[in-house]
């Protein structure tokens, strides 16, 4: 089972390692973890985004980007989702406004069957 | 140019508003950190040239904006180049010329143009330091208020004020000269700028002979024209008078050439009076084009008679060419004085010819008065020939040097003299009387007797000029008239070195002169070299009407003058016999005494002469028996025309190469609006371009 935001440079070089797994007749188990605000920028005016990950800081106003944004990031996750599947793994897409106890609960029910 | 640049400043200032605005409204940005801002990065990245594209426009449409909105208060105006500037801070000196001609007094729009001028000029009269300043008004004459550029410019102004227009023309380049004199007088330093500023109407009559080259090279020059963009309609009375010698008893035909300076054709209503007789012609006048109309008035008395023609349904842009005054003495029958030693009875002999010639029978008779009075050369002074109309001479005998004298100063002040050669004495009189008159009398021949042993012989005429003098009136007869003459000469003839070729009338076949007519001052000397006696040129039938035509033609040369030009110097000779000049008087129409002109005495008699002429009118000389003339004063003909030299001739053709500002007052009102309109209208598309563009890349 992975988790992750998935937020890779190379998304192939993730699940071609992935498949590795599941040429050995493993279970692999995609979990996408997202944040409401990462999903969608938040509003405001003007914003100074910084990256987490030294990836700098850009100043902008999100409401002449947002829709753009949100289209770019709705197409990345379709675009991990296709490459989970394609791969052969379970994919679920879970927010982190969800307490993972109830995320968890309800993934072992789905596989208890 | 603009009529206002402080806006140009406050433009140029505004120009970085938008983007002072944009800095200091643009919100402070709220940090934020985020798990990767790989997505933010990328879509402004894809958004980059749009979003650059987008602010581009923006900022480019509200500059725009801004510098159409400065520049259409700024007010620009294009084309109308000034050289010399009304509010300029150098120091110099300005010397500004107002034309007061009678064209100056049309009106355009309810407005005279010299009103329109006046108000140009007094921007120029400014008063500040560094700056010397003269007013120079010019008509026939140029006066000019100082005699050197001032800064007393309150007089000026006061004297701008009081201005009006003259009947007269403009003398441009008297103008000029007395510009460059007023600017040779200055005593500012010899660095100081140098302008003259040429207000007026620039018609085309006045200006086209205008030579700038009296003016120094380094005078800056401005021309500032009030004429409207097309030439205002008008029409005029050129000219009016009698077409023949006035005499009582008999029609006068009058003639007036009339003018229509417009694009329409117009109906005429003509008003002519003579004394108390008056008469109206209607007609019709083309566009841009004269016309000629005639009545006859039979004049009510003798003596001389004022006179006007008057257009009554004018409506034009220059009303004081409307009408014209003459002037005309009527007069009796021509009294003819017949100066020959020949007694009466004798016949056949040229006086005896002449005599019936000039008084046919028909005209003889108990009652009616002498008109051919028969005088010796002794008898010769002023007062016998003072009531003579026309001195005719014939077989004279020789004059004396005294009586010679007499006749040139008659000839010279106007009185006609017929000579008819009928011995070889005559040849040295007419010698005498051409050395008597001096240059005014230029014969084309001197005569001289025949080689002596030569007999004259008659000759067939040969050259005749039929377009002009007696021989007009035969027409297609005179051929055969001609053929039918046997003159005999009694002179010969030869080509003097001057005189004029067509002052020989007719030749004979052998080259002598047969008919001279030649000026001498006032006067015409016409000389016949026929021996009539010897001739069978008296019993042909085209004698009278000869000798009445050469009769007509000395007695039309006194025909009465046209109207004097207002503002030119005049002189009129007077014959006021033995009776001294403070006896004289002028006086108008009303009779009242008028200070006009002066009386000097001088060895040809009295004269009277007015420098400069300043009303339109008729004004009479009266001395103590009597009216002595009557003269007519009008503005000249040629102010009628209104049309103006365009800027185009002013500036290349007749400155010689000079730098001349140019400015209309027509191009001035019409310009300026148009341009500020679209100005603002542009400042307007430029906003509307704006919210477009946004809504634009919004969507």
């Amino acid at each position: 089972m992975i988790l992750s935001d998935f937020l890779v440079e190379n998304l192939e070089e993730v699940f071609a390692s992935l498949r590795l797994f599941r040429h050995r007749n493993w279970s692999v188990i995609a979990i996408t973890l997202v944040h409401p605000e990462e999903e969608r920028l938040p509003r405001g005016l003007a914003f100074r985004f910084e990256g987490l990950e030294n990836e700098g800081r850009i100043d902008c106003s999100p409401a002449e980007i947002a829709r753009q944004y949100a289209k770019r990031f709705d197409d990345f996750a379709a675009s991990v989702r296709a490459l989970s599947l394609a791969s052969g793994c379970i994919y679920r897409r879970v927010s982190t406004t969800v307490p993972y106890l109830q995320t968890l609960g309800g993934f072992l029910v789905e596989r208890a069957g | 140019m603009f009529l206002h640049p402080w806006a140009i400043v406050a433009g140029i200032a505004a120009l970085g508003l938008p983007i002072v605005i944009h800095k200091l409204t643009r919100p402070r940005p709220t940090p934020f950190f985020y798990s990767t801002i790989r997505f933010v990065l990328e879509v402004i990245h894809h958004r980059r040239a749009r979003s650059r594209l987008r602010d581009v426009l923006i900022l480019s449409l509200r500059v725009l904006a801004i510098a159409l909105l400065g520049a259409a208060f700024a007010r620009p105006f294009f084309g109308a180049q000034q050289v010399v500037e009304s509010d300029s801070n150098c120091d110099a000196v300005r010397v500004v010329i107002v034309d007061q001609s009678q064209s100056m007094s049309a009106r355009h729009g309810g407005v005279e143009l010299f009103e329109r001028a006046r108000a140009v000029a007094a921007d120029y009269l400014t008063g500040r330091s560094g700056l010397g300043v003269n007013l120079i008004l010019a008509g026939a004459s140029a006066h000019a208020v100082f005699d050197a550029p001032s800064s007393n410019v309150a007089a000026l102004r006061d004297e701008l004020s009081r201005a009006t227009p003259k009947p007269e023309r403009i003398d441009v380049n008297e103008a000029f000269k007395t510009a460059a004199d007023s600017l040779a007088r200055s005593s500012a330093a010899p660095e100081a700028r140098r302008e003259l500023v040429i207000v007026s109407d620039l018609q085309r009559s006045n200006f086209s002979m205008a030579d700038f080259s009296v003016l120094p090279k380094d005078v800056k020059i401005q021309i500032e024209s009030v004429s409207p963009k097309t030439a205002l309609g008008n029409i005029a009375v050129l000219n009016v008078g009698p077409k023949r010698r006035p005499e009582m008893g008999h029609d006068l035909p009058i003639e007036v050439e009339i003018a229509n300076y417009s694009p329409i054709p117009r109906d005429l209503d003509v008003q002519i009076a003579l004394g108390d007789n008056v008469q109206r012609i209607r007609a019709l006048c083309g566009p841009d084009s004269r016309i000629t109309v005639s009545t006859s008035l039979a004049p009510t008395s003798d003596g001389w008679q004022r006179g006007e023609a008057r257009l009554l349904n004018a409506e034009d842009a220059l009303p004081a060419d409307d009408s014209r005054p003459f002037a005309v003495q009527v007069q009796r029958a021509p009294v003819y004085g017949m100066v020959t030693r020949e007694i009466d009875q004798n016949n056949p002999c040229a006086s005896y010819f002449l005599d019936r010639a000039l008084m046919p029978a028909k005209e003889r008779g108990a009652g009616n008065p002498v008109r051919v009075v028969r005088l010796s050369a002794e008898q010769l002074d002023l007062e016998t020939l003072g009531p003579i109309d026309l001195v005719v001479v014939a077989n004279p005998g020789k004059l004396s040097e005294e009586t010679t004298k007499l006749l040139a100063s008659l000839l010279r002040r106007g009185k006609p003299i017929f000579y008819v050669i009928g011995e070889t004495v005559d040849a040295t009189n007419l010698a005498l009387l051409a050395d008597a008159t001096g240059a005014d009398l230029q014969l084309p021949v001197t005569f001289a007797p025949t080689l002596p042993g030569r007999v004259a012989v008659n000759s067939p005429l040969a050259e005749i000029r039929n377009d002009r003098g007696p021989f007009r009136v035969f027409g297609d007869r005179l051929a055969e008239l001609v053929r039918s003459l046997h003159i005999r000469a009694p002179l010969v003839s030869q080509r003097a070195e001057r005189g004029l070729t067509d002052d020989v009338i007719a030749s004979y076949a052998d080259g002598n002169a047969c008919l001279v007519r030649s000026r001498c001052g006032d006067g015409v000397l016409t000389i016949l070299n026929a021996d009539l006696s010897q001739s069978n040129l008296p019993v042909s039938p085209g004698f009278v009407p000869m000798i009445a035509e050469i009769v007509d033609d000395l007695l039309q040369h006194r025909r009465p003058e046209p109207a004097a030009p207002c503002g030119e110097p005049f002189s009129a000779r007077l014959v006021i016999g033995s009776q001294s000049i403070t006896n004289l008087r002028v006086a108008g129409v009303d009779g009242k005494t008028l200070e006009a002109g002066e009386f000097v005495s001088d060895k040809s008699g009295a004269l009277w002469k007015w420098d400069s002429p300043d009303r339109p009118g008729v004004i009479s000389i009266y001395g103590k028996d009597g009216t002595h003339r009557t003269i007519a004063f009008a503005a000249p003909a040629e102010e009628s025309d209104l049309r103006s030299l365009d800027s185009l001739t002013m500036k290349d053709r007749l400155a010689g190469g000079r730098e001349i500002g140019y400015r209309a007052a027509a191009d001035k009102e019409n310009r300026i609006e148009s341009v500020w309109v679209w100005l603002a209208t542009a400042c307007s598309i430029c906003v509307i371009l704006e919210m477009a563009t946004l809504h634009l890349f919004r969507s």
